[in-house]
């Protein structure tokens, strides 16, 4: 497997996303002042307005779909090994923990990273594996990474090799935007179901437009 | 994990120990003995073994998995030479190393184990790959592997094979 950003579990310096960033945020010390488990940047930055196909084969509008709600977008794809099968699993358990009206609040966006082997039918019985209103989108390897290049992250990589042929580089981190359409904070490796547990209903409180 | 496999061989590196430990009585059922997941050879304990299920996706679930698992050596310095299992054509440490000012993970020939020290496999580092799988192990059951150490000599694991979501439970955050 591969990934970029952070690879330990830890809620220590994301140095990688959140240099690229730009942010002098929360780099070093666990939040333990009542704020959010997650990295925050400061200042938050605006959210990205892009068009992916959905697995529905309809057009994503990201941020219309997202507006007003808490979007946790992540880049990754369905060979992914551990990082991406984790974190998707882990906010899968917390969401259970919420209420109705929170749930409906939220939308997790998983956004391919390898459209070439994930179609869209792949892509949304992966996603069953974990929750099946979790949105899976895809689009062309430029487009992707036209995104990534836009929210401050390295652009996927393909890297050859293993048995199913090649493995994909890509951002180890879920970027959550709160519902002023805010990018707000940034989840690593390591991020537990608790953590998105209790940030999830302050991640829904910040700039919450309902 | 198919990700990074790249042909090319690296020796493993071994980051800083600041990883998970893992919880083995949480790993299975919580009934398993402990005894049946710290297996002690030679000086060295492994502990802590799991595995997540292979997920579905498209028509058949993935040809590979991983396993995790925490070797404590008590002695002095041993190397994992190689590692079989009959349930996979390939089993191989993936371990990180630098490239180009990111890390990815890499085939690793040999890992080190230090003298007295403790090597942790975690989600998202380092892991053992299993690849070219016979049968698709489903959770609950138990996937066997022979991990082969130049000096302790041989240790048969029987890792308890958990749902993705189970790994939260299953490895104690002592990085955080």
């Amino acid at each position: 497997m591969t990934h970029r950003g952070t690879p330990r579990a830890t809620w220590r310096c994301l140095r990688n996303v959140a240099l690229a960033l730009g942010t002098a945020a929360a780099c070093g010390e666990p939040m333990s002042n009542g704020r959010l488990a997650g990295v925050e940047l400061i200042p938050a930055k605006p959210k990205p307005a892009f068009t992916l196909t959905s697995t529905s084969g309809a057009k994503y509008d990201f941020r219309r779909e997202t507006d007003g709600r808490v979007a946790l977008l992540f880049f990754g794809y369905t060979h992914c090994p551990d990082v991406c099968p984790v974190h998707l699993a882990n906010i899968a358990a917390a969401m259970k923990r919420l209420s109705r009206s929170e749930r409906a609040g939220v939308r997790v966006v998983f956004v391919t990273t390898d459209p070439m082997r994930d179609s869209l039918a792949r892509l949304r019985t992966w996603l069953n594996n974990f929750d099946s209103t979790f949105v899976g989108l895809r689009g062309s390897r430029d487009s992707v990474a036209a995104i990534e290049s836009g929210l401050g992250l390295a652009p996927s990589e393909i890297e050859p090799g293993g048995s199913d042929g090649y493995g994909v580089g890509h951002a180890a981190e879920v970027l959550a935007f709160t519902p002023d359409d805010s990018l707000r904070a940034l989840y690593s490796v390591g991020v537990r179901q608790e953590d998105w547990a209790s940030d999830l209903p302050r991640l829904l409180a910040i700039g919450s437009k309902r | 994990m198919n990700a990074s496999t790249r042909p090319a061989i690296a020796r493993a590196r071994v980051a800083r120990a600041t990883e998970w430990t893992l919880l083995c009585a949480l790993v299975a059922a919580c009934s398993t003995p402990a005894a049946d997941t710290a297996i002690s050879a030679n000086g060295l304990i492994v502990r802590g073994a799991f595995a997540p299920e292979p997920l579905a996706a498209g028509d058949s679930a993935s040809a590979t998995m991983s396993a995790y698992f925490v070797v404590e050596n008590t002695r002095d310095a041993d190397t994992l030479d190689a590692i079989a299992t009959p349930v996979a054509a390939h089993a191989t440490v993936h371990a990180e190393v630098q490239h180009g000012g990111m890390v990815i993970m890499m085939p690793a020939v040999g890992l080190e184990i230090p003298a007295h020290g403790t090597i942790r496999l975690r989600p998202g580092a380092r892991h053992v790959m299993l690849e070219g799988l016979s049968s698709v192990p489903r959770a609950g059951d138990r996937v066997p592997l022979v991990l082969h150490f130049r000096h302790a000599g041989v240790v048969r694991l029987a890792v308890p094979v958990i749902r993705y979501v189970s790994i939260d439970s299953a490895v104690e955050a002592d990085a955080r």
